[in-house]
């Protein structure tokens, strides 16, 4: 069960993109204001989207008071874990949690969808969180961090935690590493990223040769592995590794 | 005697066609009534009369495959839970197919040969072979031809009936060949549409449904109960619409797939194929067990208008469904389908989407304009950021605004312009597009004149990992109905790129749209936001439609079906 005291060390920060996050009531002035949504939110089941998971439709999730219920009910963490997991996603870009919080949550699948916060924040505490987010216990929660780290601003420390994440025990998350630091353009991490085209994980093998090839094509045409990769079993790979051959952009 | 009515529907046609064909020749002036119509016969001989015409000694061809076709009789014409073939001679059965025997007077002896078990032949209604009876029969001679009748009990089962003049030894035979399961393409006429209709606490699909009911009157469109179903809006997954048919004769079939509500058996739509449409002529059914994934849901199965593909007409079109090699609907499914051969199956990659669907990315639309009649309309990125591009970078999206479950936390264009990620994971999913699209065109034989780039951009909702939807609402993902007074229509989802959401003429999107839509098609975007899109799904996603059924397999579907045989 979550406390006040995690309640408080929520960071809420203003958005440009929902100015009215800065007024975000309390649970309880919510509940007091709007009853009726308060015994909602206590009640409802989320329903299933057609991926199969839970979520929470509608607009009446989008007012400040609604958000403050959702996220009370949240933190009151007395919900199954996909619940939870609804109920993060659920939180507009106001919100964005820190690392000692999120890392509090015991279920990864928890831990993943707080982070996810972070890609409709862009800011560069988002990008901090991912940070350590690289360094989870979990494996899906370091590849959710290397995957959401393509979309935010880049720093120092982020970068860090990408390169680590290139040698990470988990395929998915080497190969978000890879894709996050070709979308992002960090031409230092070309050396690093070079390894993988020998990864035994052919969607890391995919989102490296394709990373290399935004960082330095020309370089890239030249790497010995692009012609053993251009015979490769894997239709996808052969043809991006041909073309890079025949200098297809 | 039961099985009469459509038996005498489907040969009195024939009949008409056979009398006029033979007094245009000026033949037969002497031979005698055939009993089964006002025709007729085509000499003195024994011969057998099915409704594409005679079969005899000296003029065997219409026995030769598929020769004489019924249906599967999996049906439960007399409502007793049991299916009708599993008991001889059902009450009210109507699924029987009609041949009439012409004895000339004389003994002639029938003899059944391939899948007995899986026929029956009835004469005057006794059961006479087959199924757990006899394999020979001796027909006596008589006036009147003899009334046989002919029931399978699943699709495609074949037999041959040798039938032999006991007088003159004369002989011919004939194929048994019953129908195989067709499923519908998006140029069949629609009968029906049916959507869930949902209200509540700002979650409304009110403007679609009610656009529904005003394009296709209400007598043409099915409110699918939100209470009764568990608020599971997901109407396309759940099940498939297809039929089997002989002359005369037509079941409709519905693939209840193994979705369940999603999992939950008894829940969400699993019932509504069942509430909806049980009863005579109509079978619902499946294939294989256990839990299914999401790429064996109803949306994730798709038919093509006819085509040819080197040099081979599909007149029913072909199946596609999504998948890979490792993910895939399953075997038993597949192995189903890939049985019924008249459409032939092929897979694509879907596995790229959250959703797993090919109706997310592709679709077909009727042109009568086209070379094909129709054409194949897939996502392109390219389009949207054309679009995109042409707009003036500060025009906000009020729809895409809202953060959570509301929207996209985006507030204007230019921020979707602005967005590095985003446009290389769409580079991303574009090269994926474009592999798909190579794979259509190879297996549907298109060319690029056949193709439509519908404008889309996809991203990586919350809760998918790396697996990716439509941001804008994915317009490829409609339906295909005729309006109350026939005109074609296209269903779509309303796109919302644009800051008065009450004025789609002000929307580029929509105008970028119409200009790719041929003009013989009615166009209207409706808004699917806050119920389909986000909820993964669109328009197509959230309805269903039942189609006309024009089929004549057995005359130029054939083809496709003698190699099995």
């Amino acid at each position: 069960m979550k406390t006040m005291t995690t309640l408080l060390s929520l960071i809420l920060l203003q958005s440009s993109a929902f100015a009215g996050s800065s007024t975000l009531p309390t649970a309880d002035e919510a509940r007091q204001s709007h009853p009726d949504l308060a015994q909602h939110v206590a009640e409802f089941a989320p329903m299933r989207n057609r991926a199969g998971q839970l979520y929470i439709p509608g607009e009446w999730t989008l007012s400040p008071e609604a958000q403050a219920l959702l996220l009370e009910r949240f933190l009151g963490g007395t919900d199954a874990t996909d619940v939870r997991v609804a109920l993060a996603y659920s939180l507009d870009d106001s919100h964005l949690f820190v690392w000692d919080d999120i890392q509090r949550e015991a279920d990864p699948e928890v831990r993943g969808a707080l982070l996810h916060l972070a890609k409709a924040h862009r800011s560069l505490e988002g990008s901090a969180l991912l940070v350590p987010a690289l360094g989870d216990s979990s494996a899906w929660v370091r590849s959710e961090a290397a995957r959401l780290a393509g979309y935010m601003p880049m720093t120092e420390g982020l970068e860090k935690a990408l390169l680590n994440g290139l040698v990470d025990s988990t395929a998915k998350t080497r190969a978000m590493s890879a894709r996050s630091l070709g979308w992002q353009n960090v031409e230092k991490a070309f050396d690093a990223i070079v390894p993988l085209l020998q990864d035994e994980n052919p969607e890391v093998i995919d989102h490296a040769l394709r990373s290399l090839s935004t960082l330095d094509r020309a370089r890239t045409r030249t790497l010995p592995a692009v012609e053993t990769l251009s015979q490769s079993p894997y239709p996808k790979i052969a043809a991006r590794a041909q073309a890079l051959q025949r200098d297809v952009p | 005697m039961v099985h009469v009515q459509k038996s005498i529907k489907a040969l009195s046609l024939t009949s008409v066609l056979i009398a006029l064909a033979f007094t245009g020749c000026g033949k037969d002036s002497e031979t005698t009534d055939t009993g089964g119509g006002d025709s007729a016969g085509p000499g003195d001989g024994v011969y057998l009369e099915l409704p594409q015409g005679f079969v005899q000694s000296d003029n065997a061809n219409l026995g030769q495959f598929p020769g004489w076709v019924g249906v599967p009789n999996l049906d439960d014409d007399d409502e007793d839970g049991t299916v009708d073939f599993d008991q001889a001679g059902v009450d009210g059965d109507n699924d029987l197919a009609t041949a009439w025997l012409e004895t000339a007077g004389r003994q002639v002896e029938l003899r059944l040969s391939g899948s007995t078990q899986g026929i029956r032949i009835y004469q005057n209604g006794t059961f006479i072979l087959g199924r757990d009876g006899a394999t020979e029969a001796v027909i006596e001679g008589s006036d009147a031809p003899v009334e046989l009748e002919l029931e399978f009990n699943d699709f495609l089962k074949t037999g041959v009936l040798l039938v032999t003049d006991l007088e003159t030894d004369e002989e011919f035979s004939v194929a048994l060949t019953a129908a195989p399961l067709i499923l519908n393409h998006h140029l069949q006429s629609a009968i029906e549409v049916m959507a869930m209709k949902i209200n509540f606490q700002g979650y409304s699909n009110k403007s679609m449904i009610d656009t529904y009911k005003n394009k296709l009157g209400n007598q043409r469109f099915i409110e699918v109960d939100y209470d009764t179903y568990d608020g599971d809006p997901w109407v396309q997954d759940e099940f498939e619409f297809g039929y089997m048919n002989a002359p005369g004769l037509q079941i409709d079939f519905i693939f209840d797939t193994l979705r369940n509500g999603q999992g939950q058996a008894g829940r969400g739509l699993d019932n509504f194929p069942e509430d909806q449409y049980e009863g005579p002529d109509w079978v619902i059914d499946w294939w294989g067990k256990g839990q299914a994934n999401s790429l064996d849901y109803g949306g994730n199965l798709e038919i093509s208008p006819p085509v040819e593909v080197d040099g081979v007409q599909y007149p029913y079109g072909r199946i596609y469904y999504g998948g890979a090699s490792n993910y895939s609907p399953k075997q038993q499914t597949k192995d189903a389908l890939d049985s019924m051969r008249i459409q032939k199956p092929f897979m694509v990659d879907s596995t790229w989407l959250c959703v797993g669907h090919v109706d997310e990315y592709s679709t077909t639309i009727p042109d009568a304009s086209a070379p094909k009649g129709f054409r194949f309309v897939i996502a392109d990125t390219h389009s949207a950021w054309e679009v995109l591009n042409g707009m003036d970078p500060t025009t906000s999206l009020p729809q895409y605004k809202p953060g959570g479950y509301g929207g996209h936390s985006i507030s204007n264009v230019g921020e979707i312009l602005q967005d590095n990620a985003l446009k290389s994971l769409n580079e991303e999913v574009q090269e994926i597009l474009d592999s798909e699209k190579a794979k259509f065109m190879t297996e549907l034989g298109l060319t690029e004149e056949d193709i439509i780039y519908m404008p889309s951009l996809f991203e990586e909702p919350r809760g998918c990992g790396s697996y990716v939807a439509a941001l804008i609402p994915g317009m490829t993902n409609l339906i295909v109905a005729e309006e109350k007074d026939g005109t074609p229509a296209l269903f779509v989802a309303d796109p919302f790129l644009r800051e008065d959401l009450g004025d789609q003429s002000t929307d580029p999107m929509i105008a970028a749209v119409r200009d790719r839509i041929p003009e013989s098609l009615n166009l209207h975007f409706v808004d699917d936001w806050d119920v389909y899109h986000m909820g993964l799904g669109e328009v197509h996603c959230g309805s269903n439609v039942r189609r006309e059924v024009t089929s004549e397999w057995w005359v130029d579907g054939a083809h496709l079906l003698e190699s099995g045989e």
